[in-house]
């Protein structure tokens, strides 16, 4: 297999640890409130900034591509973009996941 | 395997040694502004309770009346007293010995009258910023820096963000059976490795509410980003800000007179399902709109809050929050500042709070003797090093 798609599935690793420690630290916030909902609302928030994140990171890899073919491009951007794609696609997965199944679970 | 279980450490090694960078530098050049922050946080958690407290002149009320006025007859009365008044907002403050607040607008400042919430008469009136609670709060959120002391604050927040990640990676132990060292203090031990297992401890135990403190901080810092970012996970268009908050009246020549405010409450209040009105925004113009923020019982013990805004000529729903906007749009009404500030779960998670915002500091001075004193040591062991090397040359 392609090292690239190896690391791509390591950054997906990574990025769904994330999305569950996330999720545990609101759980045990909220778990002091008695409520779960802070579980949904920290990932949501954690979210928001791996989009924000990742139009950061599109931004930087477009001028990278273009020096790349030059022989000038940063290696160091373009894994800091698979990274930020990888995060970017199992954050959109949880959004498309409340999306589809209709939670309502910010009220 | 034993190949493989070498290479799992040696990037394990890698990865700590760059974490461990990353944590002191980013721990180094931005603690002494979280502290700053997390102190006055610690304030702030008791914010209302403690203005109340320190102003009894213009929160001590007397109950000279069986109900409490509602916000259009409080309104009333105090147009009534203060006709040159021009009211911008009126509201409940139920932790601020449960008075009535109006802004108002007076020359180029927005100041705040406290209203008796049994009389409707005005205890005394003030710029709040200029109020001791308000200074602190100015500090906590610009460093009272003007313009970019919140960007700077918002940033040294997601850099708590970072020093949080970091110093879990750091906290797991090379071996599981290490683990129970990760987990307490060690007792008879020297002082030095009695402040690393407390740097370790505190921070690994109150890591998930000081990671939720930091990112809530940012989002309400970066607001718009957040707004725009939930319209994007919605998977719907995003409006900006100025879309959803700018909505107008529409003036019509023949019908010039404004609806009653108590009438257009009487219309929110029906407006959510066993939602109240706490808050009325008032029309700055002909063309502006009542702005009504209901409270609805909800998951957090803050409720559910929508914004709606109303015609104010012909009471109609220009637009509502609760049933316009996407879902995750209650993200930001309902979740960022209770978390934030520790009220979504009551007394419990406020006390939390406030003992996180007092662990920030202690993480930060023992963080920098942990450091100091390894810096001390590879100074030294350097310059043996170079007088071993001398020596040598001699």
């Amino acid at each position: 297999m392609p090292n690239a798609i190896i690391q791509f599935g390591k950054s997906l690793r990574y990025a769904f640890y994330f999305l569950v420690v996330s999720g545990v630290m609101g759980l045990i916030y909220g778990a002091f409130g008695l409520t779960w909902n802070p579980l949904f609302v920290m990932i949501a928030i954690v979210g928001i900034f791996v989009v924000i994140n990742f139009m950061i990171a599109t931004l930087l890899v477009i001028p990278n591509g273009l020096l790349s073919l030059f022989g000038k491009g940063n290696a160091v951007l373009f894994r800091y973009f698979r990274h930020s794609l990888a995060f970017v696609m199992v954050f959109l997965a949880y959004f498309l996941f409340l999306k589809i199944f209709e939670l309502k679970v910010f009220f | 395997m034993k190949k493989d279980s070498t290479l799992t450490q040696r990037i394990a090694g890698h990865q700590k040694k760059w974490y461990g960078q990353w944590h002191t530098w980013a721990g180094l050049i931005s603690g002494l502004i979280l502290s700053v922050v997390s102190i006055t946080g610690t304030i702030l958690v008791y914010e209302r309770e403690l203005d109340a407290w320190l102003n009894p002149d213009l929160f001590t009320f007397e109950q000279t009346a069986q109900t409490r006025l509602t916000l259009p007859q409080a309104l009333e009365v105090v147009k009534a007293d203060h006709p040159q008044m021009h009211i911008e907002v009126i509201y409940e403050d139920q932790f601020r010995n449960n008075c009535i607040m109006v802004a108002f607008e007076e020359g180029e400042l927005h100041k705040q009258a406290i209203v008796n919430p049994f009389t409707g008469k005005i205890t005394g009136s003030r710029v709040y910023a200029d109020s001791a609670m308000g200074i602190i709060r100015s500090l906590h959120r610009t460093l009272l820096v003007p313009e970019i002391g919140k960007y700077i604050v918002g940033i040294a927040s997601l850099v708590m963000v970072i020093l949080m990640i970091t110093g879990l990676r750091l906290w797991i132990p090379k071996k599981w059976n290490m683990l129970k060292t990760r987990l307490t203090i060690k007792s008879g031990a020297s002082v030095k490795r009695q402040v690393y297992d407390l740097h370790n401890t505190l921070g690994f135990y109150f890591s998930p509410v000081i990671t939720i403190l930091a990112l809530t901080g940012a989002a309400i810092t970066f607001n718009r980003f957040l707004i725009i970012g939930l319209f994007l996970v919605s998977f719907e268009p995003p409006k900006s800000i100025e879309s959803i908050l700018g909505q107008q009246s529409t003036y019509d020549a023949n019908n010039p007179i404004p609806m009653k405010v108590e009438e257009v409450m009487a219309i929110a209040n029906r407006e959510i399902e066993g939602g109240a009105v706490k808050g009325i925004t008032l029309p700055h113009d002909s063309l502006g709109t009542y702005e009504m923020n209901i409270i609805a019982p909800g998951y957090a013990e803050t409720g559910d809050r929508s914004l709606v805004y109303y015609d104010q000529y012909t009471g109609e729903r220009l637009m509502s929050t609760h049933h316009d906007l996407p879902h995750l749009g209650k993200v930001y009404l309902n979740w960022v500042t209770p978390l934030h500030y520790g009220t979504f779960g009551g007394q419990v998670t406020r006390i939390l709070a406030l003992i996180t915002t007092l662990v920030i500091p202690v993480l930060f001075i023992s963080g920098v003797y942990v450091w100091y004193g390894r810096w001390k040591k590879s100074k030294k062991k350097a310059m043996q090093k170079k007088q071993k090397k001398q020596l040598d040359h001699a």
